[in-house]
C-alpha cells in the first residue's frame, strides 16, 4: 500500500495529469472573467481547493467540477519534492534539472505564502494632507469617536467579522451597547428629499407622455414626426406588430393602415403609450451616476416604484432608522460587488441601548458621515468606515503629478512625492513614489495606484497609494533566478554536447 | 554554375532591394519635403508624412490614394503618395472632397447612405469620395450615435461599419482644420484682415461686456473670425472622448518643449484672445495659397522657407522627422515579407525535386537570411526612431516574431540540411508580417507609451522573453505542421526523418521553455514593482502561464515515454492554439491590464486557424496506414526506449 501510494506520488503520469489540471483551470479561470470578475476568479478559482462550477462564454456549467488552485498547485509540490527524494543523483548533466525544480518548488511555495499573508490595503491622500493610517476598502469597520480633550480623541473600532457575526457588541468606554440589527456589504442610500423630487419631475414627464396619446391629433402625423427620429421609429414597429400589423417597415403607412380601423387604433395608442412609458421608465430607473450621484439615486428610485405602479409620498417612502441620516432616507440593497472598478458602499442598522432602554436606531454605511448620538452628557460619533490600520509614522502628500504626452490624452507619468515622518526614528524625508517605483518602507510597500488630478495643475489632487504588506514578497525572485539559471544550465550543458557531437558537415 | 547560382539569385534579390533605397526624384509640388515637416501628433514628434499615411491606413487601409480605384492596375490608375493627398484636404478641401478614399465594403452601409452597389462609370463600388457621403451624413451619425450605445460586444458586422466609417469621416473633417479653416478661400488675406481687425474687436467686445457703447461693426467681424477657429477647436473638443486628438502643426515659438506645440484653431484662438500670432501660421497660409493657384515654385520656395526658419532651433524634430518618413518610404517589413515568401516557394520546390538540386535549398536558405537581415534593419530602425527595445505594442510582438523565427529556422538549418528550417521560418515570418501589416491599420504603430508601460528595462527583458517563447513555441508546431503534412500527403517522411523532426521539436521546445518561463516570471517581478502583486490571474499573464504550462507537459510527456515521436510532433501542433491563443485570444475578452483592442477579424483569423490546428492533429492521429509515407511496420529500437526524467536529449545521429 504505501509502495504503490509512493510510487503515484513520485510518478511522471501524476505530474503530466496535474499541468492538464492546472492548464484547463487557468483556461478557464481567464474565460470566465468575463462573467464573473477577477475577484471572484481569483478567490473561487486559485484561492480555493475545489471548484464548483463555471461559466463561460455566458454558458452556465454548474456540473463542471475542478481541482482549483491550492489543491492542483499542492499536489504538484507533493509529487515535485517526492520525486526529487526518489530520483535525486548528484551529476553536473542533472544540476540544472534539479535547479529548475527547486526553483519552481520556491516559487510555489512563495505564491502559496503571499496567498495567506499578504495583506492589500489603501493609502487616500489629498495635497497638502498628513495621514497616518492605512485602510482596507473591501472591510469596513464601526468606529465610535469620542473626543477626550481638545486634541485627543478616543476610538473604539469594531472589525469587520464582528459586525458581520451580528448580536449585540458592549465595550466598556461606550455609554451604550450596540445591536447589529441588519448589515449587507452594498446598498445605496435615497435621500427622500431626492426622492420626492424625483417622482415629481417623473410623473411630470409621464403625464406629458400620455396626453400626447390621448389628443384627437391622428395617429397619422405622430407617426410621422416619429419617423425622423431612429429611436422612436423602432418602439413604433414594436407596437404596430403587436396589434397585428406585418408590412412595418414604412411606418406612416402601416399607421394609416391602422387608422382606418377604429378599435384597432385604440389599441394601438394604448401599445405606443404602455412602449414610451416603460422606455421612459427604463431610462429613469438607469440613470447614471455621472455629476450629482444623490439626485441620480433618487431618480432610479422613483422610477423604480412608478414602475412597479406604486405611488411616492412621504408617508409611503420606508425610513431606514428611527433616528440621524436613516430616519431622512431610505436604504436600497444592491447586489454584491464583483469587479474591481465599481465601488461598494457597505451599510448596517444599529440600535443602541443605554440603561436597558432603546435609544432608537441609526443607519450607518460607508457613504454617510459620522454620526452623533448622545447619552446623557456624552456625546459618541458613530461611523461604518473602511477599516484603518494605524501606523507608528505619518507620510504627508507633499505633491502629486499627472504627465500627459503634449496633444494627446495618453498619460505619461503619476507620481506622488511625499513627506515621511518617523517619531521614533526621528526620521523626516521626502521621497517619490510613482508607476514602477514603488516605495518601501518599514515591511510595506507603498504603489502609485489611482490619481484624481488635472494635467494643468490647476487644482490640489488626490493620490491613492495601494499599500502591500507581504513578508514573502522576495521569494518570487529568488525562485526566478534558480529556475533560469538551472534551465540555462542544462540548455546549454545540452548545447554544448550537441554541437561538439555534430559539427556541420 | 549550379554553384553560383544560389548568389546569383540572391544578387538580383539585393538588387531589388537597393532599388528600393533611394528616395525618387519628384517633380512639380515639393510633396516629399512637405511630408518631411515636424509636428506633433498623439503626443508623439512625428512628420507630416506619418499623419498622412495613418490617415490614409484608417480610411482606405492602404498608404497611398487611389484617385480612379476603378480603374484595372494595367490601365494605369491615379496612384499618388499620402502626404499629397493630405496636402489637397489640407489646402484645397473642395477638390479632396471629390476623392475616392472612403472605403466601405458592407452592403447594407452602402444603402443607408444610397451609395451605388455595382460598379460603374467611374465607380468600382467600394471608393466613396466625401461629396458622395455628405448628403447622408446625419443618417451616418444617427446610426453611429446608435451603435455606439450597443455594447462593444455584442456589436453586429454593421455596427462595426458604422462605427468605423463615422470615425474615418470624423478624421477627415480635423484634418480639413488642421492647417487652416476648412472654408477659407484666400487664406493668407483672411488671416491678415484677422489681424489687423483683432484690436479693434478685442477692445469692442471688451466694451460691450462692460456694457458700454461698442464698435459694432468691428465686433461682429471680429465674431465672424472668433466663430469660425473655435469651430476649428470644436472637433478637437469632441475629438477627446473619442481618444482621436487633432495633430499639432505649429511648432512652439522658443525654445523646443513638445508642451508647447499649437494646434491651428488653438494658436488662432489665442491671438484672438491678443496673444502673438504663432510664427509658422503665415508660412503654412503662404504654402496653402500657393498650392491652390497651382504655383509650383511659389510652393516649394515656401516649404523650403520653413524649413530654414525652423532649422537650427528645431533641428532634433527635423531630423527626426526626416528619418521617420525615410523609414515610412523604405516598407522594410513588406519588402522582406516578400522575400520571406520567395524563401518559402523556393524551398517547398527543393522538397519535389531530387537532391541532387542542392543549390535551391542554398538559395532558399541565402532568401531567408537576407529576410532576417531586412527585417532586423526594420526593427533596428524603429529602435532608433522610438528609442525603446524592440516590442512595444501587438504590432512590434508580430514583427519580433517575424524576426525570431526564421532565426531559429537558420540555426535548424544548419544543421538538418532538409529545407525544413527554412520552410518553417519563412511560412512564420511571412505571416506574422502580413498579421503585422493588418495591426497597422489600426493606429500608430510608432505610438507612446502609457505610464506603467514607460519602462525601457521591463520591455526590453519581459515582452523580449515572452515574444521570443511564442516564437519558438510557433517554430516547433510548425515543424509538427511538417510532419503531418508531409507525411500525410507524400511519400516523403522516413522514419529517420520522422526523428530528426522529432529531435528538432525538443530541442526547440526545450528553448521555448526557457525563454516563456523566464518572460512569464520577469513580468511577474515587474507587477510586483508597479502594483504590489507578482501575480494577479490577469488574462495576459493566464495565457503566458498556459505557454509555460503546455512546454512543461510536452517536455515531460515526452521525458515519462507517454508519448513518442508522433505524439511530440502532434502536441507541437497543439502549442500554436496555444501561443495564438495567449498572444492574441486573450486580448480579446476585452478584460484585463494588457488588452489592446478587440479586433473582429482577427477573431475569426484565430478561430479559423485554431480549427485548421485542430484539423492537422486530427490528421496527426489517424492510424499510420493511412498514412503515405512509409512510417508504418515496426519503429526502431531507440524509438521505444523511453528514458528516464531528464535523461532524454537530442541525441545526435
Amino acid at each position: 500500500m504505501t509502495r504503490s501510494l509512493w510510487k503515484f506520488l513520485t510518478s511522471l503520469r501524476l505530474t503530466i495529469v496535474l499541468l492538464v489540471c492546472a492548464i484547463v483551470l487557468v483556461f478557464v479561470g481567464t474565460v470566465a472573467q468575463a462573467d464573473e470578475g477577477l475577484y471572484q476568479v481569483q478567490d473561487r478559482y486559485f484561492r480555493h481547493w475545489i471548484l464548483m462550477g463555471t461559466t463561460l462564454w455566458g454558458f452556465h456549467m454548474p456540473w463542471f467540477i475542478w481541482p482549483a488552485g491550492r489543491l492542483v498547485g499542492s499536489a504538484l509540490l507533493i509529487n515535485l519534492v517526492a520525486a526529487h527524494i526518489k530520483r535525486f543523483q548528484w551529476s553536473t548533466s542533472k544540476l540544472g534539472i534539479h535547479l529548475t525544480h527547486l526553483g519552481i518548488i520556491i516559487l510555489l511555495l512563495g505564491q502559496l505564502a503571499t496567498d495567506f499573508l499578504q495583506v492589500e490595503s489603501q493609502m487616500i491622500l489629498n495635497e497638502g494632507d498628513t495621514d497616518n493610517y492605512i485602510q482596507r476598502t473591501r472591510y469596513p469597520e464601526l468606529a465610535f469617536t469620542t473626543d477626550t480633550d481638545k486634541d485627543h480623541e478616543q476610538v473604539v473600532a469594531v472589525p469587520h467579522p464582528l459586525i458581520v457575526k451580528g448580536g449585540t457588541i458592549t465595550n466598556p468606554n461606550l455609554p451604550f451597547t450596540v445591536k447589529v440589527k441588519e448589515y449587507a456589504s452594498n446598498g445605496e442610500v435615497v435621500s427622500h428629499q431626492k426622492a420626492l423630487a424625483a417622482a415629481v419631475q417623473i410623473t411630470t414627464a409621464l403625464a406629458t407622455l400620455d396626453s400626447e396619446f390621448s389628443t384627437v391629433d391622428g395617429i397619422v402625423p405622430q407617426a410621422e414626426r416619429a419617423a425622423e427620429t431612429p429611436g422612436r421609429v423602432d418602439v413604433w414597429r414594436a407596437a404596430l406588430k403587436a396589434v397585428g400589423e406585418t408590412d412595418v417597415q414604412d411606418i406612416v403607412a402601416a399607421a394609416k393602415k391602422v387608422a382606418a380601423q377604429p378599435d384597432k387604433e385604440g389599441k394601438l395608442r394604448t401599445e405606443l403609450k404602455a412602449r414610451f412609458r416603460a422606455g421612459m421608465l427604463g431610462r429613469f430607473s438607469n440613470m447614471p451616476d455621472n455629476e450629482d450621484p444623490t439626485t441620480a439615486r433618487g431618480m432610479r428610485y422613483a422610477a423604480s416604484k412608478i414602475g412597479a405602479g406604486q405611488t411616492i409620498s412621504p408617508e409611503t417612502l420606508p425610513p431606514a432608522s428611527t433616528e440621524g441620516a436613516g430616519s431622512r432616507a431610505t436604504i436600497v440593497a444592491l447586489p454584491e460587488v464583483k469587479d474591481m472598478d465599481t465601488r461598494a458602499f457597505p451599510y448596517a442598522v444599529l440600535e443602541f441601548e443605554a440603561d436597558g432602554k432603546s435609544l432608537g436606531t441609526w443607519l450607518m454605511s460607508t457613504d454617510l458621515r459620522d454620526q452623533p448620538v448622545t447619552v446623557g452628557d456624552k456625546t459618541v460619533r458613530v461611523a461604518l468606515r473602511e477599516q484603518r490600520q494605524y501606523l507608528p509614522y505619518s507620510i504627508k502628500l507633499v505633491k502629486a503629478t499627472h504627465k500627459i504626452y503634449a496633444g494627446s490624452d495618453i498619460p505619461k507619468d503619476f507620481r506622488s512625492r511625499v513627506l515621511i515622518e518617523n517619531p521614533v526614528s526621528k526620521e523626516s524625508r521626502e521621497t517619490e513614489i510613482s508607476m514602477n517605483d514603488p516605495l518601501r518602507y518599514n515591511g510595506l510597500a507603498y504603489y502609485q495606484y489611482q490619481m484624481t488630478k488635472d494635467e494643468f495643475d490647476r487644482s490640489p489632487g488626490l493620490s491613492v497609494l495601494q499599500v502591500v504588506h507581504n513578508p514573502s514578497w522576495l521569494v518570487p525572485y529568488i525562485g526566478c533566478i534558480v529556475v533560469a539559471s538551472g534551465m540555462l544550465w542544462q540548455f546549454l550543458h545540452h548545447l554544448v554536447a550537441f554541437i561538439k557531437k555534430r559539427r556541420p558537415v | 554554375m549550379k554553384k553560383w547560382l544560389p548568389l546569383i539569385i540572391t544578387l538580383v534579390f539585393v538588387g531589388w532591394l537597393i532599388g528600393k533605397v533611394p528616395v525618387p526624384k519628384e517633380e512639380g509640388f515639393a510633396v516629399r519635403e512637405f511630408g518631411q515637416l515636424p509636428i506633433l501628433n498623439g503626443g508623439r514628434r512625428q512628420p507630416i508624412d506619418s499623419l498622412a499615411r495613418n490617415a490614409l491606413l484608417q480610411l482606405r487601409g492602404k498608404q497611398t490614394a487611389n484617385y480612379e480605384p476603378w480603374k484595372e492596375w494595367y490601365q494605369k490608375p491615379q496612384i499618388v503618395p499620402a502626404t499629397q493627398w493630405l496636402m489637397e484636404v489640407m489646402m484645397n478641401p473642395a477638390v479632396a472632397d471629390t476623392r475616392p478614399v472612403f472605403r466601405i465594403d458592407h452592403p447594407d452601409l452602402k444603402g443607408l447612405l444610397g451609395l451605388p452597389m455595382d460598379r460603374g462609370f467611374e465607380t468600382d463600388a467600394k471608393h466613396f469620395t466625401w461629396n458622395q457621403l455628405q448628403p447622408k451624413s446625419d443618417a451616418l451619425t444617427k446610426e453611429a450615435q446608435r451603435a455606439s450605445e450597443v455594447p462593444s460586444a455584442s456589436r453586429n458586422q454593421f455596427d462595426k461599419a458604422v462605427m468605423n466609417l463615422w470615425r474615418a469621416t470624423f478624421l477627415y473633417q480635423q484634418l480639413k482644420s488642421t492647417l487652416q479653416p476648412p472654408d477659407a478661400r484666400d487664406w493668407p488675406a483672411e488671416l491678415r484682415t484677422f489681424l489687423e481687425n483683432r484690436d479693434g474687436g478685442l477692445t469692442a467686445y471688451r466694451a460691450q461686456q462692460a456694457k458700454k457703447p461698442f464698435d459694432e461693426a468691428a465686433l461682429d467681424r471680429f465674431m465672424n473670425d472668433a466663430v469660425r477657429f473655435d469651430g476649428m477647436e470644436h472637433y478637437d473638443e469632441f475629438g477627446k472622448r473619442l481618444e482621436m486628438r487633432m495633430a499639432m502643426i505649429l511648432p512652439p515659438e522658443t525654445g523646443n518643449d513638445d508642451n508647447d506645440w499649437r494646434r491651428t484653431g488653438q494658436a488662432l484662438m489665442e491671438v484672438a484672445r491678443g496673444d502673438t500670432p504663432n510664427f509658422a501660421l503665415a508660412h503654412f497660409a503662404v504654402m496653402g495659397a500657393d498650392f491652390r493657384a497651382n504655383d509650383v515654385a511659389g510652393f516649394n520656395q515656401a516649404v523650403q522657407t520653413y524649413r530654414a526658419t525652423l532649422a537650427g532651433r528645431l533641428d532634433a524634430n527635423l531630423k527626426e522627422a526626416g528619418q521617420e518618413t525615410y523609414f515610412n518610404h523604405l516598407q522594410l517589413f513588406y519588402l522582406a515579407m516578400s522575400i520571406a515568401i520567395f524563401s518559402f516557394l523556393t524551398a517547398i520546390i527543393y522538397w519535389f525535386r531530387p537532391t541532387d538540386w542542392e543549390w535551391l535549398r542554398r538559395t532558399a536558405v541565402y532568401l531567408l537570411s537576407l529576410a532576417v537581415v531586412v527585417t532586423t534593419i526594420g526593427i533596428v530602425f524603429r529602435m532608433i526612431l522610438i528609442g525603446r527595445p524592440p516590442v512595444i505594442n501587438l504590432y512590434s510582438s508580430a514583427t519580433f516574431i517575424a524576426w525570431g523565427a526564421p532565426v531559429l529556422g537558420l540555426i535548424l538549418e544548419r544543421f538538418w540540411r532538409n529545407s525544413i528550417g527554412v520552410v518553417v521560418g519563412s511560412v512564420i515570418s511571412a505571416l506574422c508580417l502580413i498579421v503585422a501589416h493588418y495591426l497597422a491599420l489600426e493606429k500608430d504603430t510608432l505610438e507612446m507609451l502609457r505610464a506603467v508601460l514607460d519602462t525601457n528595462f521591463w520591455l526590453a527583458t519581459h515582452v523580449v522573453a515572452v515574444t521570443l517563447g511564442y516564437a519558438s513555441t510557433f517554430v516547433a508546431g510548425f515543424l509538427g505542421i511538417v510532419f503531418v503534412v508531409r507525411g500525410f500527403f507524400t511519400t516523403a517522411v522516413t522514419p529517420e526523418l520522422k526523428r530528426s523532426l522529432a529531435r528538432m521539436v525538443y530541442g526547440i521546445i526545450c528553448f521555448a521553455t526557457l525563454f516563456s518561463f523566464v518572460g512569464t516570471v520577469l513580468g511577474g517581478i515587474w507587477a510586483d514593482q508597479s502594483w504590489g502583486r507578482f501575480w494577479g490571474w490577469d488574462p495576459k499573464e493566464n495565457g503566458a502561464i498556459i505557454i509555460v504550462l503546455w512546454n512543461a507537459l510536452v517536455l515531460h510527456a515526452r521525458w515519462g515515454g507517454l508519448v513518442r515521436e508522433r505524439g511530440l510532433l502532434n502536441l507541437a501542433i497543439v502549442g500554436n492554439i496555444v501561443t495564438s491563443w495567449s498572444w492574441f485570444g486573450t486580448n480579446m475578452l476585452g478584460i484585463g491590464l494588457h488588452s489592446y483592442g478587440f479586433t473582429d477579424a482577427a477573431f475569426y483569423t484565430l478561430i479559423y486557424f485554431d480549427g485548421a490546428m485542430l484539423l492537422l492533429i486530427a490528421i496527426g492521429m489517424l492510424p499510420l496506414n493511412l498514412w503515405r509515407s512509409p512510417l508504418e511496420g515496426k519503429p526502431s529500437k531507440t524509438d521505444k526506449s523511453s528514458t528516464p526524467p531528464g535523461g532524454a536529449q537530442p541525441q545526435p545521429a
